[in-house]
């Protein structure tokens, strides 16, 4: 079980503050969206917010901006002495399977780049996956045992972002 | 003007160095003290807190490292020298100094001063590519590092943090050269397309 805090993150660098007002339960085997308009601070909750509530979990974060983080994945592949392929759905995969003790998986718009999505199998072998996405969920999603959504809201373009916890569904084994 | 502008900063680039950097200036600590106080300033006025933020995180890895290994060279009275905890210190802001004079010098020099230089067409392509690549650049190596410091891939393995700081210099390195790739292409095609439509 995963909890996420709840409290006032006051980020004086993006000059943002999120609130959460109750913490947040997440059950193993879960699935949850991080959904609100362009701009309202999805990847600063991302990086600033979720992330360092998850240092005691080994994360994979593939960032909004692939095209940067591709290289650190190369090169990380490279010392790892694993093949680095050269199309960027595989090059994920692989970095994504060179860390097999991994337990979070988060994905900031990754569906931009990659429509289809990443392969059940990888994507159902994490604990907690966090997706950020302005497309129709893929069906993949719904094989999680829990799913949620943070929906994130910044009332009148504020510096303050809500955060909203909804339980989309849950089931037992 | 630009070119007596352009050709002040690189004198006094040339003259940092020739003095403070490989002559007599360089072990006047209370100098060197004093110029990287005024360069942090400066830096702070020209681009905020968040880049002199940005400058000390780029530069303290190496700071630390010239004096982490001058206490141990002391200790070990390498060479049968004493001195090298001085020497470090002296490096330790020697770098910084190095760091800071150059960038200040450089981000003077806008594009527009570029095309004002009486440049041939083609050391000034390779001015102008230069500076759009540094500007797309600069902030690449922190995001390296961020995506590098999260990363759980070298998790128990030998010398995991040489590793890391290994990979995020190679990754450095390859937006560099795909970033001068790109801008290139992007340089001669702007330049074609002018050029067609004159």
């Amino acid at each position: 079980m995963f909890e996420l805090q709840a409290g006032r993150f006051d980020l004086p660098e993006p000059g943002l503050c999120f609130e959460l007002p109750a913490p947040v339960r997440i059950p193993v085997h879960s699935c949850i969206a991080v959904r609100g308009e362009n701009g309202v601070g999805k990847t600063t909750f991302l990086e600033h917010v979720l992330l360092p509530q998850l240092d005691a979990y080994q994360v994979l974060y593939v960032a909004q901006d692939i095209d940067v983080q591709v290289n650190t994945m190369r090169a990380t592949l490279a010392f790892l002495d694993h093949q680095a392929p050269s199309g960027l759905t595989d090059l994920v995969q692989a970095w994504i399977c060179a860390a097999s003790d991994a337990s979070v998986l988060i994905l900031d718009e990754f569906d931009t780049y990659m429509p289809q999505g990443l392969p059940a199998e990888i994507l159902l072998s994490f604990a907690w996956v966090f997706f950020v996405s302005h497309q129709h969920t893929p069906a993949v999603y719904a094989r999680f045992q829990h799913g949620l959504a943070v929906q994130l809201t910044r009332p009148a373009h504020g510096q303050t972002v809500q955060m909203n916890v909804e339980e989309l569904w849950s089931r037992s084994r | 003007m630009v070119t007596f502008k352009v050709t002040g900063i690189f004198a006094g680039i040339g003259l940092f160095f020739g003095f403070f950097v490989f002559g007599p200036g360089y072990s006047a600590l209370a100098a060197q003290g004093l110029l990287l106080g005024i360069f942090f300033i400066a830096n702070t006025w020209r681009n905020g807190w968040a880049s002199t933020r940005t400058v000390c995180a780029t530069v303290l890895p190496f700071v630390a490292s010239l004096l982490f290994f001058g206490v141990i060279f002391d200790w070990m009275l390498l060479l049968g020298r004493e001195d090298w905890i001085t020497d470090s210190v002296c490096k330790a802001i020697v770098f910084p100094n190095s760091f800071l004079v150059v960038k200040l010098g450089l981000e003077r020099i806008s594009f527009q001063d570029i095309l004002r230089l009486p440049l041939s067409p083609g050391p000034r392509r390779v001015c102008i590519i230069f500076k759009a690549v540094m500007e797309r650049c600069t902030p690449l190596l922190h995001r390296h590092r961020f995506f590098m410091d999260i990363s759980p891939h070298f998790h128990h393995q030998r010398a995991a943090l040489l590793k890391k700081l290994c990979a995020t210099i190679v990754a450095t390195y390859i937006s560099i050269y795909r970033q001068t790739e790109k801008t290139q292409t992007l340089f001669d095609h702007r330049q074609q397309y002018m050029r067609k439509n004159r």
